[in-house]
């Protein structure tokens, strides 16, 4: 175990230096910024039905995958980059366990700063309407959200240094502009996924999260699934590229 | 029955028939050579296959063809074989935001070392205890090699692979790296040395591989390497005032085998450039010709390797 706590801690500690996670966290401020301002003097309903379409669906549909889709890319990118993924391969570490902690350790770092964004967010809801019970599931929603975009980024972003790019064009094009357009693609959504909990979880959610679901439904369990599957395959995958390719 | 000075009675590497390509290029062709114990220096001019070859003994780079083991194991497949295998890369492999300490420490951590001394205690065989708590980013490129190096040892190789170590350092550092390396090699551990410079292998090793364009140039020990390039026919122009006068002359010294002159100087083609250097100032004297320049042509390590793998 201690080979892979040194690589996980070490993970961590390249996915946030300070610099970036001041930049990640503010990124993350904004939704709540926004949704703080867009709200003054509103009824608790319509405020509600605000933080769905404007809180969460900026922090879960923008702040969120930004973060994940950078962390994710660079979990084994960089180290290929940076040409320091020989000193890792050539440990005694098998190469799943090298794929699974060097995405768990991008998953850790991305939900702590999305839930950062997700505290802001609960914490302007609570401050004006006194209402705590969306901060769980806004908390759930982010895990989800990172979770599934990291797993999708660490293979792509071993695979190419154009993955963060690739990811970009798919969460503003295909997700913001084509799922939007046809809410029949919302399941291959990350972010939609991880608001489908979001959904289970808060009580009583205002109608309009159905229309950012496109042909989801609010549930606790498929997401969960998921996150599973999709992370299974993302190591699968990253297994077999550290075996198959050249690591230079 | 005399054994073929490229493979090694007790081998701990096997490199059988090994070819690597990268698409069109190929950066190794059909090698065969062994390493066992002890240091051997593997030479060969930049862009010889050296830098391939390590990496598909490292495990890092899969063959094309034929087949490596390492202490009998496939060191693509045997993640188990790390444990017992170090490699310092010719690149900086290094974390530039964390310190020398830190950076030694990960890699015992990561390579399981139960010695909690050990990482102090290979940051001082390097000379880098007062530097250990500076970042390496700001480490000078010889302090960056000596860190890698502790790197490596601090997870006590049986096999250690050193890709051009000695790049960057200072005379004082060159020569305790070297007094390591035969210091590993003699407690019976391998240890593989690239260069591209044969005084440096020389140096570090008896025994060496050379290679160029992929395929084995020679092996065996330097002195028998350094005979092989005798037989080399160089080509040296000497520039002088009375090229045909000292042309003429210089046909007295065995050393030359066919002399060209032109209006301010002359070719000289001789197998024994030491002799042809001792000769042509003495004759040059003696006909009272003034000499200005003795430069051998065409006499990079290059052109030496290529000349030894087209005659074998």
């Amino acid at each position: 175990m201690r080979p892979l706590s040194a690589l996980f801690v070490m993970s961590l500690r390249q996915a946030l230096p300070v610099k970036r996670t001041i930049i990640l966290v503010l990124i993350q401020l904004l939704p709540a910024l926004v949704y703080l301002l867009s709200t003054q003097n509103r009824t608790d309903a319509a405020a509600l039905e605000s933080f769905v379409a404007i809180g969460a669906s900026m922090l879960l549909g923008l702040a969120v995958p930004v973060v994940a889709i950078v962390l994710g890319a660079g979990a084994l990118g960089a180290e290929r980059r940076d040409e320091t993924l020989s000193f890792i391969a050539m440990r005694p570490i098998p190469r799943f366990a090298l794929a699974g902690t060097k995405t768990v350790a991008a998953i850790v770092a991305g939900t702590a700063i999305g839930l950062v964004g997700a505290l802001a967010l609960g914490v302007a809801h609570v401050t004006q309407y006194g209402n705590t019970s969306l901060i769980t599931g806004i908390g759930l929603a982010v895990f989800i959200t990172t979770a599934l975009y990291v797993s999708v980024l660490v293979p792509l972003g071993f695979l190419t240094d154009r993955a963060v790019l690739i990811a970009m064009v798919y969460l503003f094009i295909f997700e913001g502009g084509v799922v939007s357009a046809l809410p029949a693609l919302a399941t291959i959504s990350p972010w939609r996924i991880g608001l489908s909990i979001f959904g289970a979880v808060a009580s009583d959610p205002p109608p309009i999260i159905d229309d950012l679901l496109g042909s989801l439904t609010p549930s606790a369990v498929t997401p969960l699934l998921a996150v599973i599957v999709t992370f299974v395959v993302s190591v699968a995958l990253t297994t077999l590229m550290l075996r198959q390719r050249d690591l230079a | 029955m005399t054994l073929d000075p490229a493979f090694v009675p007790d081998p701990t590497i096997e490199v059988v028939t090994v070819s690597k390509w990268f698409g069109q290029k190929v950066a190794v062709s059909g090698l065969s050579c062994s390493f066992g114990p002890g240091v051997t220096g593997l030479l060969g001019p930049n862009g010889a296959g050296k830098t391939t070859l390590l990496r598909m003994i490292s495990g890092l780079t899969s063959v094309s063809n034929g087949k490596i083991t390492v202490l009998g194991k496939n060191p693509r497949t045997d993640t188990g074989l790390f444990s017992s295998m170090a490699l310092v890369p010719d690149e900086d492999a290094v974390y530039g935001d964390i310190t020398g300490r830190q950076f030694v420490r990960y890699s015992a951590a990561l390579s399981n070392v139960e010695e909690r001394d050990k990482p102090e205690e290979v940051l001082s065989i390097v000379a880098m205890g007062d530097a250990a708590d500076r970042s390496i980013g700001g480490y000078s490129k010889g302090m960056r090699q000596r860190i890698k190096v502790a790197a490596a040892i601090v997870t006590d190789p049986d096999v250690l692979i050193l890709d051009e170590p000695l790049n960057g350092t200072d005379p004082i550092q060159r020569a305790h790296l070297i007094a390591l390396f035969e210091g590993f090699g003699e407690e019976g551990r391998t240890v593989i040395v690239s260069s591209h410079v044969l005084e440096e292998v020389e140096r570090v090793s008896k025994r060496v591989i050379a290679i160029v364009d992929g395929r084995l140039a020679a092996a065996g020990s330097v002195e028998a390497i350094r005979a092989s390039m005798h037989d080399i026919p160089y080509v040296v122009r000497i520039s002088t005032d009375a090229p045909r006068k000292l042309g003429a002359a210089l046909f007295a010294s065995s050393a030359a085998v066919s002399i060209t002159s032109t209006n301010d100087g002359i070719s000289v083609s001789t197998k024994d450039i030491t002799t042809l250097g001792k000769d042509t100032p003495r004759i040059a004297s003696d006909i009272g010709a003034r000499i200005t320049g003795f430069r051998p042509q065409d006499q990079s390590l290059e052109s030496v390797f290529r000349y030894l793998v087209e005659g074998r």
